[in-house]
């Protein structure tokens, strides 16, 4: 153990050597996003502090700049924008990846400063210690601001979603003021160097963040991991920005999930929705862009499961426009791992660097001690957002056929359409009724073509049934009767040989019936029917 | 907050004169004044001290071997000159860290913030001092320019804000100056007075009243409408936190009729007030909640609070949808959606033309329950010190901040009841700042009219009152009054659309239809009438449709037109030519002319006589020793079920029901035959009421069957049932009711019965409590394919009718909504199995 903490010590030692390290030059470089899982900032000024090094982010909201080796600070500004900044971050070889979010300013009449963080932890530990980690901070501008969010997160970053956080180890506080606090996070399934991520904001939307290292010299005689197998995955355009918010229902497994997405289940679904507007409601808590990408990547994969379980995994990302693979995030295999008895891992990938229309290569190692087990490959392109208009029946309008075709435009198709509509009586009486609910088409996609629902100009109603599930009559709309009516409407890629669904872009999904969770944001139009001919 | 340092920097600059204090100084282009750092952002040699309660600014800068310039006592912030080599930075990191210190900063020199002409044009230069520490932190001010009224004059002061919603920490000190007793919690029916503890549960409805009319004092910040008096109006569950339908129609009928109509006396301290003749009991009233569904019964009580001359604000909504959303629909209401700092809707704020205004609702700072509240509802915990805030967001907030400047425009007005509610909307509408007007000039779906102006509305109302500006037209309140062409029978369930049209009958497509629909008999008015209150006086194209056609079962009427409304009370009569339900079994009114009735069957009438009293009885031959289950179902309007048995005298009750649900008006008896006889079944309507809609359906069966496990299984996902195997179905007779219940989590019950082809079967699950558990009911053929299916028919139990094509053998399968999911619920129910009667 002294050898250890001797080792230990003379590596810290090493790396806090500002400016002797051997070699010259490291370069820090990485992607700046406007939210979690969100769109590149661009043209953000990156400034290493205490350097004189400066440049901008390009158009994929990348920048790179070379510094001395060692512990930087970064601050990251831009006109407009809330001012994202962080502190200890070391570079540890000739590259080092960091990625951040930079919100938008939140009140232009408050200075984008950041706030000021202070963390206390232990610089070792042993296997599957807790470390407890003590923050405190202050904001600038004290008089009209205050923090909103602190967030203490192991092996990567994490943040205020649930969901998208999913797979990180972390501790969120909501009630954080800048008083000192307390977290412990355990350790298990770490070694090497780890990261410790705090992140606090305040409410004009700055962030700060503070980055520690844990070290645990990793075990020389670990026995060599298996290689993991069939890595694969999904990658997810999602619709709706209001729900990755704060109020995201943690409690929702990303099992359950993960299954749905990859067994193309229609079939399983509201529970989520349910237990989701339960949380969220109408009764409070609760740039405004509907036109944005909220792009993640969910992969699988499996791991014998009759061999033990490696330390961790790590996984590797590579862009079609960078030279190599960047280890995104290591995680324990416990937090990564699904089903026990198939071998079955999952882990979402909602970091900075997904982005719509780029290829993105992945790669699995399993790492145990110094052994580690690399997968093949699997790539795929997430999908931009899939924009739906229902064009008519229109909203706010009277004298619609008692029996009319309901059209849709839509824009950014992929290889596949899912579309439906769903018509309720709920406006003008009591109860929720579902009027109506038309199959689910399945249609080849075409840019920016019409899509009215094949073969049926004047839509018969009648008892309809869906993958089997469940069966709803409709009849012949009331006249002089209010109904709203709202599309569903998914786009999908498909892997090369056809088999199975590489991306998808939610567009419109009131309902969940695709899951995660609804894209409440799309279209619902209220209408109200004519006379109607003879009856 | 300049002003602020402007008047430091110059004392600053006299002590540093008096007392000799010279720190070595690079050349200073102010000459002996105040150094400012070669950055230009703040004074050298001092810094800025916000210190806590019991902290002491002269130890702070004792411990900092520095100096106290100014102590502001007031609102716990110092000015303190540091000694030689202290620098700022390294005084602000020492004193950051030290107890009792609240923040430290540099005693800055702030740019000037160019204000953002879509904002807010007086921008941050309005900024005066207040007493609040915290009122820079609430940039709703400077977005709705509250400021401007206030300098006015105009506070809130006489006006009565209810906060419809959850429970109110009443006694925290930034609240409980403004509160005015008696408030009333509409779950319970009770009041809330001064000592009555808090629910431990509402945080929501303290931060909403704290944006309305937070106390203006030397504590947090203050509200819209800081001298106007909150009402709390509980409508939450005092031990599951969620709003109730009880508290949302008491708590409505309260807020128009005070405590003394509704008969509970005001004790002694509990305050009291008594409305001015012809006015309400409060003059606003603010509601922050909602739903996605028509409800008649919230339709009722909003008219009821419009006819009392309410004033009503309500959110949005935050879905985001442009869908329905109630009460933010319903006609007559003020709408209101949510703003960021930057002008623009937030992400979360609902869109589309039924928008009124739109006002701040991100990072809004207001009071919150108390801590110690929570923990202690009876305030026992409190030492009296606490009084905590919190960052909140929603439209939730963007609607009490519009109720707050409702509020100063009533004051402004001349005070409540000066102007009706559609006064006070079109007040706003016309003075909002339309934000976003290079984008979308005027209306638009985003922010409705624009973003509440209080400084423009209050304004507007003075000159009102001064006589230099005309009233908007006051309201049109429209009564649509319909009944059946041949009998004269008012008709509910029937939809009344209103479209707002040009001179040229042309549809005005920017203004909401307003929808209505008729209301039921019994609850708040008799039954007909489709009411339109507070809505804009103009030309409308009515459309009139019903009764509802799925819902009764018979041929709707319909009419069509175009109407002008011009402000004041209005009733249209519309007579529609409808084929009204009529009773198959009638005359059944006495014992005599009982109708025959046997067991295993279901029977449907329809409560109503020319008069009213109907009674239904039938007769039905019981067998010594058997056990009888008979079930009463509301099928259509709002009869209180009253289920009576009578021994064969006509007269000796041997069992009766009037309620066997709390969430149903049905009722449900089972009784063992002590006799061969014939037993009468008698079933009237407890509540008095009288319609050709008011339809129940009479379930007879034997039993209960005990349920005998393992019976049939099948996957459950939301409504979705997959994978039914019908290995172990439990075999029943028509006509039976089974015992059972789903349990554990996941359970399935599937019961085989045996179908004659044309014989309707009717499947009823019953439940005692609503959702416990969660029915559903489907019928599926030997190959199991599902032929018929139901979730909800009585709040969430099932109930379904199935007409087999052919003899043979079907199941019936009970499960529990998204049973295998997380959503699943377990307990009890019984399942009846009757042939439908065909009279």
């Amino acid at each position: 153990m002294i050898k250890r903490l001797l080792l230990g010590s003379v590596l810290a030692l090493l790396m806090a050597a500002c400016g002797d390290f051997p070699g010259g030059k490291a370069t820090i470089s990485g992607y700046v996003v406007d939210m979690k899982a969100g769109e590149p900032v661009v043209g953000s000024t990156v400034t290493v502090l205490r350097t004189g090094v400066s440049t901008t982010t390009d158009e994929n909201g990348f920048y790179s700049v070379k510094v001395r080796p060692g512990r930087h600070t970064l601050v990251f500004q831009k006109e407009g924008y809330a001012t994202s900044r962080v502190e200890g971050l070391m570079t540890f070889g000739p590259e080092t990846h960091y990625s951040t979010i930079q919100r938008p300013l939140f009140d232009p009449a408050v200075p984008a400063d950041p706030p000021r963080l202070w963390v206390q932890l232990p610089d070792w530990y042993e296997p599957g210690d807790e470390v407890t980690v003590t923050v405190s901070g202050q904001v600038r501008n004290a008089i009209a601001n205050s923090f909103v969010f602190l967030d203490v997160a192991i092996g990567q970053q994490g943040g205020s979603s649930g969901y998208l956080n999913g797979f990180v180890r972390h501790e969120r506080v909501f009630n954080f003021d800048g008083s000192e606090v307390q977290v412990t996070l355990s350790t298990e399934g770490y070694s090497d160097v780890v990261p410790v991520y705090t992140v606090a904001y305040d409410a004009n939307n700055n962030r700060t963040e503070v980055i520690r290292y844990l070290y645990r010299q990793p075990d020389a005689d670990a026995a060599a991991p298996a290689q993991p197998a069939n890595l694969s995955g999904e990658a997810v355009t999602f619709g709706d920005i209001a729900v990755f918010g704060t109020m995201s229902v943690p409690s929702i497994t990303a099992q359950g999930v993960v299954t749905a997405l990859k067994t193309r289940d229609l079939d399983t679904l509201q529970s989520m929705a349910k237990e989701l507007s339960a949380a969220r409601g109408n009764v409070g808590l609760m740039g405004s862009e509907l036109r944005k990408a909220i792009s993640w990547v969910d992969l699988s994969f499996s791991y014998d499961p009759s061999a033990p379980a490696p330390e961790a995994f790590e996984i590797f990302r590579k862009r079609a426009d960078e030279e190599d693979f960047a280890k995104i995030a290591r995680i324990a295999a416990g937090d990564a791992l699904q089903d026990e008895e198939a071998g079955l891992y999952a882990f979402r990938d909602a970091s900075p660097g997904v982005q719509p229309g780029v290829l993105l290569t992945y790669r699995v190692d399993a790492v145990n001690g110094e052994a580690r087990a690399s997968s093949d490959t699997f790539n795929l392109t997430p999908l931009p957002p899939f924009y739906v208009e229902a064009l008519s029946p229109a909203d706010n309008v009277t004298g619609v056929d008692l029996a009319p075709g309901y059209v849709i435009s839509v824009e950014n198709s992929a290889d596949v359409n899912f579309l439906a509509a769903i018509v309720l009586d709920r406006v003008q009486s009591d109860g929720f009724d579902v009027e109506y609910f038309s199959p689910i088409f399945v249609v080849p996609g075409s840019d920016g073509a019409f899509h009215p629902f094949n073969g049926f100009e004047g839509i018969p109603h009648g008892v309809v049934e869906i993958d089997g599930g469940y069966g709803l009559t409709g009849a012949i709309l009331q006249p002089f009767h209010a109904y709203d009516w709202t599309p569903f409407a998914v786009t999908a890629s498909l892997n090369a040989e056809g088999t199975a669904i590489e991306a998808v872009s939610i567009g419109a999904d009131f309902f969940n019936l695709w899951g995660p969770f609804a894209v409440e944001d799309g279209p619902f139009n209220t209408f109200v029917t004519g006379a109607g001919g003879s009856q | 907050m300049r002003k602020l340092v402007v008047l430091f920097g110059l004392i600053g600059l006299l002590a540093a004169c008096s007392t000799g204090v010279r720190a070595p100084a690079p050349a200073n282009p102010h000459g002996d004044g105040p150094r400012v750092d070669a950055g230009g952002n703040y004074i050298e040699g001092q810094v800025i001290v916000g210190y806590a309660a019991g902290a002491s600014a002269d130890s702070l800068a004792a411990w900092l071997g520095g100096q106290v310039l100014q102590d502001w006592t007031p609102v716990r912030i110092a000015v303190i000159a540091l000694p030689e080599r202290l620098t700022v930075e390294k005084a602000v990191g020492l004193l950051a860290r030290r107890p009792g210190v609240r923040y430290a900063e540099p005693n800055r020199v702030y740019p000037k913030v160019e204000p953002v002409p879509a904002v807010n044009p007086t921008g941050v230069d309005a900024m005066g001092l207040y007493s609040d520490p915290d009122f820079y932190k609430q940039w709703m001010h400077r977005q709705m320019n509250t400021e401007a009224a206030w300098a006015e004059g105009i506070t809130g002061a006489g006006v009565r804000i209810g906060i419809h919603d959850d429970f109110v920490d009443h006694r925290h000190p930034d609240l409980a100056g403004n509160i005015a007793y008696p408030g009333f919690y509409g779950t319970t029916a009770e009041l809330i007075c001064p000592d009555t503890p808090h629910n431990g549960l509402g945080t929501h409805g303290s931060s909403v009243a704290g944006t309305a009319a937070g106390v203006a004092n030397r504590i947090g910040g203050r509200g819209i409408a800081y001298e106007a008096s909150i009402v709390p109006i509980a409508i939450d569950h005092p031990t599951q936190g969620f709003l109730t339908s009880v508290g949302i129609i008491n708590g409505a009928l309260f807020a128009a009729v005070g405590p003394e109509a509704l008969g509970i006396p005001v004790p002694e301290g509990c305050g009291g007030y008594t409305p001015p003749d012809g006015r309400p009991y409060v003059d606003i009233v603010n509601m922050s909640w909602g739903g996605g569904v028509y409800s008649q019964a919230t339709k009722d009580v909003m008219d009821f609070m419009l006819a009392y001359g309410v004033v009503l604000v309500t959110s949005a909504g935050n879905t985001p949808t442009t869908g329905f959303a109630e009460p933010a629909w319903f006609p007559g209401l003020i709408t209101v959606a949510a703003t960021q700092a930057n002008g623009h809707r937030t992400d979360f704020s609902n869109r589309g033309v039924h928008l009124d205004v739109a006002a701040p609702g991100q990072n809004i700072w207001v009071p919150t329950t108390r801590h110690c509240i929570l923990i202690d509802p009876t305030g026992a915990s409190c030492t009296g010190d606490e009084a905590d805030y919190t960052y909140i967001g929603g439209t939730s907030f963007s609607s009490p901040a519009t109720a707050g400047a409702a509020a100063l425009v009533l004051q402004a007005a001349g005070g409540a009841g000066t102007l009706d509610a559609r006064q006070v909307r079109a007040i706003l509408s016309e003075t909002a700042n339309d934000a976003n007007a290079d984008e979308y000039p005027g209306f638009d779906q985003d922010l409705g009219w624009g973003i509440v102006d209080a400084g423009a509305a209050v304004a507007k109302a003075l000159a009102i009152r001064a006589g230099d500006e005309d009233a908007p037209a006051p309201a049109a309140n429209l009564d649509i009054y319909v009944t059946d062409a041949n009998t004269g029978t008012p008709l509910p369930l029937t939809g009344a659309a209103l479209q707002p049209v040009d001179a040229d009958d042309q549809p005005l497509t920017d203004r909401p239809i307003l929808l209505s629909q008729t209301t039921g008999s019994g609850v708040f008015s008799d039954a007909g009438w489709a009411s339109f209150y507070q809505i804009d006086p103009g030309r409308y194209a009515v459309f009139v449709s019903g009764p509802h056609w799925k819902k009764t079962g018979i041929v709707p009427g319909l009419a069509a037109g175009v109407i002008t409304v011009p402000s004041g009370n209005w009733q249209l009569p519309i007579e529609l030519d409808v084929q009204l339900p009529t009773d198959p079994y009638e005359p059944n009114d006495d014992t005599g002319s009982a109708t025959p009735v046997s067991v295993g069957t279901t029977y449907k009438g329809i409560l109503y006589a020319d008069g009213g009293g109907d009674v239904d009885y039938y007769a039905l031959p019981v067998t010594s020793g058997t056990s009888y289950y008979v079930n009463s179902e509301t099928l259509s309007g709002s009869a209180d079920l009253v289920l009576t048995v009578l021994d064969s005298d006509g007269s000796t009750v041997i069992a009766q029901n009037d309620n066997n649900q709390d969430f149903s008006k049905d009722a449900l008896v089972t009784f063992t035959a002590a006799a061969d006889a014939t037993y009468y079944l008698k079933v009237e309507d407890g509540g008095n009421g009288n319609s050709p809609f008011n339809a129940y359906a009479l379930d007879i069966a034997t039993g209960p069957v005990a349920e005998s496990e393992p019976n049939g299984a099948a996957s459950v996902s939301g409504t979705a049932i997959t994978g039914v195997d019908l290995t172990d179905a439990q075999s029943v007779a028509l006509g039976s009711v089974v015992s059972a219940s789903l349990d554990p989590s996941g359970d399935d019950d599937i019961f085989a019965v045996t179908l004659t082809a044309g014989a309707t079967l009717v499947v009823d699950a019953e439940t005692a409590s609503n959702g416990v558990p969660d029915t559903m009911v489907a019928v599926y053929d030997a190959g199991g394919t599902q032929l018929a299916f139901n979730d909800d028919f009585t709040g969430r139990e099932s109930r379904l009718e199935f007409e087999p094509g052919a003899d043979g053998t079907y199941y019936v399968l009970v499960t529990a909504w998204d049973g295998d999911g997380p959503g699943g619920t377990t307990g009890d129910y019984t399942l009846s199995l009757t042939a439908l009667d065909t009279p």
